[in-house]
């Protein structure tokens, strides 16, 4: 005897965008084809001006479950020792320590990290809040390591506020880095040319420009 | 320097995130019909990209989804500056691990972000991100 319970209730389909105000596309996709244009450069230190003077950032990692695969591409080993998995990370000193508070760290901590490609036309951004003091935007997307040539995936909330030269800065940023699964290396960097996708913006060493008033 | 306050902030953020994570995934694997309480009314759930608006809204599409089981293996947290949320005190949130969902009993990666705000001393989901992993290029 079974139970009267709906089996093949499906998942919805997923949709490769959010977006909360329709006005944020625009800004969303020139401030993130600007910010990882010199995040995948040969030097990160001018994204000195994307962060907030007081910003914070923190960065968790962990292998996938039950991942049999252990070359050196899928080493994790360049970031678990800054993981702040407060899972594991309990004592109060080092979950302070492990948030980098102010923009000289963040910046340092971020250029410290493996030089990247990230395949921009991949990523799924989901824009939670666009208002004119704060912007929340989420991104899920995969990257190769250039040194490594291992692909990675990754999960990140930049939270973003105007500054006072009229642009706009991030004032927090979380990250979140793994391995790819087999489904998403098979199709990374082989979109075409979605609809959304961003636009190639020549990579400028300032803030992003202000967008209208939303 | 960071000032007392902020770090205390830090502080309560890590430990919020912890009975906040416990709670929210106990509540959505065993008891979903309680957790349109967690959000605010007025509260955002993106799903994969399906933004739904409202905690009546959030819940029956929560309640439509199959029976689920999480298993985090990462969590963090972050304070949001004051200032920029009218002195509420808010803090960003992620947690990663994996689910399974009872109608193919196979392992999903996801990711997921919070923000949260405490109103009348008590948690509320003020917009919420989850994602699967999997390619997002058609």
């Amino acid at each position: 005897i079974g139970f009267d319970v709906a089996e093949d209730v499906a998942l919805p389909a997923q949709q490769q965008s959010f977006l909360i105000e329709p006005a944020a596309q625009d800004f969303v996709r020139q401030f993130l084809a600007q910010y990882f244009a010199v995040y995948d450069s040969e030097s990160r230190q001018s994204l000195m001006d994307a962060y907030h003077e007081n910003a914070t950032m923190s960065m968790t990692t962990s292998y996938l479950t039950h991942d049999i695969r252990n070359s050196p591409s899928t080493k994790l080993h360049q970031y678990l020792p800054n993981s702040r998995n407060i899972l594991r990370i309990t004592d109060r000193e080092s979950r302070r320590r492990y948030l980098r508070t102010g923009k000289l760290q963040v910046v340092a901590f971020i250029c410290d990290l493996p030089k990247t490609t990230h395949d921009l036309m991949g990523f799924a951004v989901d824009v939670l809040i666009y208002t004119p003091t704060m912007i929340m935007v989420s991104m899920n997307g995969v990257f190769k390591e250039t040194a490594s040539q291992g692909s990675r995936s990754f999960h990140r909330t930049f939270m973003i506020v105007p500054n006072n030269g009229g642009g706009f800065c991030i004032v927090n940023d979380m990250l979140f880095i793994t391995n790819t699964t087999k489904e998403q290396e098979e199709k990374m960097f082989q979109s075409g040319v979605p609809a959304a996708a961003p636009t190639p913006v020549a990579a400028t060493t300032s803030a992003p420009a202000p967008a209208p008033a939303p | 320097m960071a000032s007392e306050v902020s770090l205390k902030n830090v502080d309560n953020a890590c430990q919020t995130a912890e009975e906040f994570t416990k709670l929210y995934y106990k509540q959505l694997d065993n008891h979903r019909h309680l957790i349109s309480k967690m959000y605010l009314d007025t509260g955002l759930l993106v799903w994969n990209g399906n933004g739904i608006t409202g905690n009546d809204k959030i819940m029956k599409f929560l309640m439509d989804l199959p029976g689920s089981t999480h298993v985090l293996k990462t969590l963090d947290a972050q304070p949001i500056a004051e200032s920029l949320v009218a002195n509420k005190l808010t803090f960003l949130i992620q947690a990663c691990g994996d689910v399974t969902y009872q109608n193919d009993n196979t392992r999903k990666h996801f990711q997921q972000t919070f923000l949260i705000v405490a109103v009348d001393s008590k948690w509320k989901i003020v917009s919420e991100c989850f994602r699967l992993q999997v390619p997002h290029n058609s």
